[in-house]
């Protein structure tokens, strides 16, 4: 399977999740396939989450990066220690008086940020069609891009590096690095020794029809080895290490 | 004059006893690791209060009006609607979304930054073509300096009734900091709305200008109790060709801040280097300082250094 590989990384990022935001806006660990898949919507110049009714468009199931990408295969490898990246809650205060109807005008944001996220990222084509495929790839091989893509936030522009194509070919290893879904009982992965170490994220699988909320799945990292039954499809390799494709 | 090329650059921050950007303890922002850092938001601030001294129309600035109350006329803020009939008169739920567009556009902090508005059945979001990234200071002997600072008054709270001195504030400050910026004006980001406003036709020169002397010189023009110490230092700005769609992002990572006797040393000659594969898409490189307290190592960068000012 031919796939294009590459880094992302950036000072800071912020994946919004969007069921807690009552007082503290909170980011996912890892930028998950949806936000992936608008950053190369981004880069291929397909528009996102837009007002339909200032063009005069009927409101279609999703937003165009959505039903032009989806069906691409993605694979995310977190390269921060363990996983994990460091987060902290920045604070702002928007005084202009029209951010909110709060009392005196004041709106306090508080945000989580990601603090130096990099990920090495895989697309594959799967059922993407081959023109779309072609202008994806040699956009990220020349570092061309239509609107400036991002990570969460537009003051955040997302870096891309070391970009190349590899050839991919399947495998069944029982240990997997990248993130992965895991259903399953999480005691029964076992190895990686003293130092294992287990990260688990429920986080954003796809966009659902119409409303365009987020489907959710249980996403894991871990140095753990996964039992054959519990293994996962789409799994490939590049040689030296295994990826979930989702 | 609709302008069709990209730029990216960098604009660069010295705060001297000066707090550019406080959290909410007062201290400088930071970052989990202590890196102190400015936001979007406080470097775009000056630039507003910039233009709006000049008379251009700004929207996303807070203004005042006085407001009947049952306990007397109040000095309040203005909401996002009485700011925009403000400036453009009246919006109600039967004023169209183009006409809205149309105006939002003709307001200089919006055709460079962009919006959020909903208001009155309106809801429109603009992705500003002119985009500013976080500001990392980079100066590596930056210190925090707590100063006690005297009230001219007793504190007015019923535990203090019979205390025989005033109160006392501190006033927090970085004794010397900067802070470097990328940004980047990327004109496709309103091909979307062009024909769909009353008269739009893209982004502008003329805007793009506003921008950039706004950019060189707004922090240092700006001067409140906290601000007043910070100054505009370094501009870059780089023209992509016109066809050129070229991805640059993160350019303040080339960028190094030091200080070289009695001025301070920007180097970028590993921006130089980045850059040097991209030439054939690069138009031109324009550098400002001010050259009475900076000094440039501009590696191989094509472009004189020109002063700020």
């Amino acid at each position: 399977m031919k796939s294009i590989r590459f880094t992302l990384s950036g000072k800071a990022a912020c994946f919004r999740q969007p069921d807690v935001n009552a007082q503290v806006y909170f980011t996912y660990n890892n930028i998950h396939k949806v936000a992936l898949l608008g950053l190369l919507g981004a880069i291929l110049g397909l528009s996102g989450y837009r007002n339909y009714k200032l063009y005069d468009q009927k409101e279609p199931d999703y937003p165009e990066f959505y039903q032009v990408l989806s069906s691409l295969y993605v694979a995310i490898i977190p390269n921060g220690e363990n996983g994990y990246f460091t987060k902290k809650i920045q604070y702002f205060n928007n005084s202009v008086g029209y951010a909110s109807k709060e009392q005196g005008g004041n709106l306090q944001v508080r945000e989580q940020w990601l603090e130096h996220p990099s990920w090495t990222i895989f697309l594959a084509q799967n059922n993407l069609p081959d023109g779309t495929w072609d202008k994806l790839c040699h956009s990220l091989l020349h570092g061309q891009c239509i609107y400036i893509p991002y990570l969460g936030r537009n003051d955040f522009p997302a870096q891309i590096d070391a970009v190349s194509m590899v050839e991919l070919t399947p495998t069944r290893a029982s240990r997997i690095d990248s993130l992965f879904r895991f259903d399953g009982d999480l005691r029964a992965l076992d190895g990686g020794g003293p130092s294992q170490y287990l990260f688990v994220e429920n986080a954003p699988l796809a966009l659902v029809r119409k409303h365009n909320f987020y489907e959710f799945a249980r996403f894991i990292y871990t140095n753990g080895n996964i039992p054959i039954g519990y293994l996962p499809d789409h799994l490939y390799t590049d040689g030296q290490r295994q990826y979930y494709f989702y | 004059m609709k302008k069709n090329n990209r730029v990216y650059g960098i604009l660069a921050v010295g705060a001297y006893m000066a707090n550019f950007n406080a959290d909410l303890s007062g201290y400088p922002k930071t970052t989990a690791d202590n890196i102190i850092l400015g936001s979007d938001k406080a470097l775009k601030y000056p630039m507003k209060r910039m233009w709006m001294i000049q008379g251009e129309p700004v929207l996303y600035i807070k203004s005042m009006q006085i407001k009947e109350d049952k306990g007397g006329e109040k000095l309040q803020p203005r909401d996002l609607n009485e700011r925009y009939s403000f400036l453009f008169g009246s919006l109600d739920e039967k004023t169209s979304s183009k006409e809205v567009l149309g105006k939002l556009f003709s307001a200089i902090d919006v055709m460079n930054f962009g919006a959020t508005f909903a208001e009155k059945k309106q809801n429109i979001s603009i992705t500003g073509a002119v985009q500013i990234n976080q500001g990392l200071n980079l100066y590596k002997d930056t210190e925090i300096l707590v100063q006690d600072i005297l009230s001219p008054f007793r504190n007015s709270n019923e535990k203090s009734e019979d205390k025989l001195a005033s109160s006392m504030g501190t006033k927090i400050v970085t004794d010397e900091a900067h802070y470097v910026y990328s940004f980047s004006v990327n004109p496709a980001n309103y091909h979307d709305y062009i024909g769909l406003a009353n008269g739009f036709e893209g982004y502008t020169q003329e805007a793009y200008d506003k921008f950039k002397c706004a950019a060189r010189v707004a922090t240092t023009a700006f001067n409140t109790n906290s601000k007043s110490g910070c100054e505009n230092e370094l501009a870059v700005f780089i023209e992509l060709k016109e066809e050129s769609q070229l991805f640059l992002a993160n350019l303040d990572r080339y960028v190094s801040a030091q200080r070289d006797g009695d001025h301070i040393l920007y180097d970028l000659s590993k921006l130089a280097q980045a850059l040097e594969p991209h030439y054939d898409q690069i138009q031109s490189v324009e550098i400002y300082c001010n050259l009475a307290t900076i000094k440039v190592n501009c590696g191989s960068l094509p472009g004189k250094v020109e002063s700020i000012y």
